[in-house]
This record gives structure tokens, sequence and C-alpha cells, in this order.
């Protein structure tokens, strides 16, 4: 994103709309320090600015992934959706994707809204392919990954972006020892991410949170559930 | 994933905010969704939520209303809507189950409330995901308060700076918690961020909560 500095009348409302912090007043303009913007759009979006100085500018690579992990309203080529994952359980009741006997999990890197560089993603997806577990084909990041090394190109390392998450699924057998992976690996971490856990029920009881429970892990009281609705409803053949 | 997971704040806070979505799977049953979304979102509308939206298009505060939600709607879509009452959220899901539109549907919100609300309507859950909060840098975080609020916009369009500059807006008297909390709303363009929840978490944090109790 930019600013026309022709038009901008340098009256900072648009200072504390950045996500990223990346907007500063100098000589009685806005100005916006490109290292640090992730093209949200959220600056243009809003209409913040009273004399429409904001324009967004052509994103080639590698700075277009900023905007592919920041603003939601892109939609990705490998899901068909906008935002930054995938249908994951939204979908489960059609499409089946988390089975019983499976936990899905999601490390989502620089949420909530902490922003992260690439670079700090790559240590959790390289400790990740470590492991040998299953990425997500459908995530918007996977196709990034190189699937030997667990590495990102490097040329997009230095790119800062809200948050892009991975989403792999691994057997219940593995669950708890690929968390304690993942623990260690935040502690190698410039940023934050958020965590979560996807399953499906079991009887009465959902997978994931007997796992958690009996393993003294502690889990947030609100989730998130899919209520069965969508047809056709999947069936396991 | 899950941009209506890891809300922050403590449970009597999150006892007042429910997130709803409706979807097609991409490729499975988006063909001739559009009806069903629209439906699905006149349903929502019928039920006095405090914001809707769609993942494309844009919300109610972002676009100025919700009939321009509806009418910028397209086919493959996303609709959510938000709730503060465990009440409207069964009416909802009743709604839905008679409607039977064959979009999927998930809620957010405190788990066990969740599960009461299905059982008042009849459901049985499917699929949930769970949060295990927040990993790495800590340190990095703003106050809790700020993040309550902040993590309200899963996709963390509301900025921390932008939840700090209008807390002292409303502290000086120069913008009321209701409008601060209808201003951050429009940076989140899916619907999901609860603007009236915000509110109430501004008004603890400037200290009016306080001053009404004595």
């Amino acid at each position: 994103m930019l600013i026309d500095q022709d038009k901008c009348i340098g009256c900072r409302k648009c200072v504390p709309y950045c996500t990223a912090g990346a907007i500063y007043i100098e000589g009685k303009k806005a100005k916006i320090n490109l290292d640090e913007c992730v093209e949200c759009g959220v600056c243009y979006r809003v209409k913040v600015c009273p004399s429409d100085a904001f324009f967004q500018q052509p994103l080639e690579w590698p700075r277009s992934v900023r905007a592919i992990y920041s603003d939601p309203l892109n939609v990705h080529k490998e899901t068909g959706l906008a935002g930054r994952g995938t249908e994951e359980i939204k979908t489960n009741d059609v499409t089946g994707r988390f089975k019983p006997g499976h936990i899905g999990i999601a490390i989502e890197v620089g949420r909530p809204g902490v922003c992260s560089r690439l670079r700090e993603l790559e240590k959790m997806s390289v400790a990740l392919m470590k492991e040998g577990v299953e990425f997500e084909p459908k995530n918007p990041l996977t196709n990034l990954i190189d699937k030997e090394t667990g590495k990102l190109p490097p040329e997009i390392l230095d790119e800062k972006v809200i948050s892009a998450i991975i989403e792999i699924s691994v057997p219940k057998s593995r669950f708890l020892e690929i968390i304690r992976v993942i623990e260690e690996t935040a502690t190698t971490m410039d940023t934050v991410f958020s965590l979560d856990v996807a399953s499906c029920r079991v009887g009465d009881t959902w997978e994931a949170e007997e796992l958690l429970s009996e393993a003294g892990i502690y889990y947030r009281p609100n989730a998130k559930i899919n209520l069965g609705l969508g047809k056709p409803p999947f069936v396991s053949v | 994933m899950t941009h209506t997971l890891h809300r922050q704040g403590n449970e009597e806070s999150l006892a007042k905010d429910y997130t709803i979505l409706a979807m097609p799977s991409s490729g499975l049953n988006s063909e001739g969704s559009l009806p069903k979304l629209q439906k699905a979102l006149e349903i929502f509308m019928r039920h006095d939520p405090v914001n809707i939206g769609d993942s494309k298009g844009g919300s109610r505060f972002s676009l100025g209303g919700d009939e321009e939600v509806k009418k910028i709607l397209v086919e493959n879509e996303l609709v959510h809507a938000v709730y503060r009452t465990r009440e409207q959220l069964i009416d909802v899901l009743v709604e839905l189950k008679k409607a039977d539109l064959g979009l999927s549907v998930t809620v957010g919100g405190l788990m066990d409330h969740i599960e009461q609300c299905c059982k008042a309507a009849e459901l049985k859950p499917h699929t949930i995901v769970q949060s295990l909060g927040i990993k790495g840098k800590l340190e990095k975080l703003p106050n809790p308060k700020v993040l309550e609020i902040a993590t309200m916009c899963g996709h963390h369009l509301v900025s921390f700076d932008l939840i700090t500059s209008l807390v002292e807006r409303v502290k000086k008297g120069r913008m009321s918690s209701e409008a601060a909390g209808k201003e951050l709303a429009k940076c989140c363009i899916c619907g999901v961020f609860n603007p009236a929840r915000a509110a109430e978490i501004i008004d603890v944090m400037v200290g009016k909560e306080a001053e009404s109790m004595v």
C-alpha cells in the first residue's frame, strides 16, 4: 500500500488503523514503512483518509505473499476460499476430511495480531516435516513448503504477514508427541502463534479433548463446532 | 483456519458472544448455493444479530447495512452472524434445521453452551475445533483487555493501536463505547466482530462499569 504524498493532508487519522504499525508521520505527511506493511488493505478499505490518498501498488512476487496471508479478501487458487485457511471442520460433515482416529492440528503463526516474518513459520514447518506428519494439501501454504525439508522458498523468508497457518493431521497415537514438538519449537520463535486441534465426535466424547484431558493439557472453554447439517453427509466407505 | 476461534476473555464475557456461519463445500455442494446462502442470511437477520457479514464481501459495519451484505452475496460463499444470547442461538438453529438448506453450519462460543443449544435444537454436534491458546513469545502481546477485543476479528484486521486509541477517546468523553465498538467493527470485513461485547470491554477499561456499580 502507498500514500499519495500530494493528496495526504497529514491529519494522522489513518495511523492507528494500521494492523502492522507501519504508518508514520514525517514532514507533516503520512508515510508507510514498506518493510513493516503487511498489505492487509485495512487502511484503504475503511476509508478513514479524508483526501483518499491511499492506493494499492501492483504486488509482485515475493511481496505478493504479504497480501495472500494478510488480506482475507484474497481468494486462494488452492482453496477457492477467501481467507488464510481451508474449509477445515466448517464442512467436515460433507467432506469427511477429519476422520475418527485422526486429529487435525493448526498452528497459526503471527496470530493474534502480532504478525510474523515467514522465517519464523519456517522453524515450525521444518520441525514438523522432520516428524513426517501429513500437511493439509488444500492449505494455501502447503504448496510453498518443501516436502522433504519443510523449508520455504528463501526469497519469501523476510516477508511479513498478519498470520499464516500450518495445517497437519496426525493419528491419535502420535498426537501428544507432536504437541510436544510444537511446544518445544515455540521456544525458538520470535513471534506468537495460536494453536488448535480438530477432532470428531465418537460416542459422547470429542477425541482430542479426551487425549488432552488425560495428558493434563490446557484447552480453552470456547470452541467451534460443526453441527452436521450439511448435505449430502459424508459417508465412510 | 478458525477465524471465529481463539476469542479471549473470561467465561462471563464469552457467554455474550456466539458466532454462526453457514457455507457449502467447494466442488461438493457449492453449485446452486446462492439462494441457500441468501436464505441462511435471512434466517440470521430475523434473530437480531449484533453483526452479520460474508467472507468475500463485507459486514454490516464495513458495508453500511444488512441489505448491502445481502446484495453482494455470491455463489460458494460463507455467511456469518454474531449473537449475544443462547436463546437467540437456539432460535436460529431451530429455524436452520427446519429450513434444511444442506449447507454446513458451524457455531463458535463456550463449548458447554453450544452443546446445550444443540440439544435444545435437537442437533447432533459433528466435529470440533478446540483452542490450546497462544504460544511462543507471549511478551509481544498487548494488555489482555486489548487482546479480548482484537481476537474478535480472527483475521486480525482490528489493530491493537486502534483499540488503544479509541479507548483513550472514550476515556476523554469524546466518543461513546458503543460508537467505538462499531468503529472497530468496520475493520473486520467478514462480520464476526462483536461490537456490543467490545463496548462492554471498553467500559471496563475506562472504569465506567466500576463507576456504575457504585
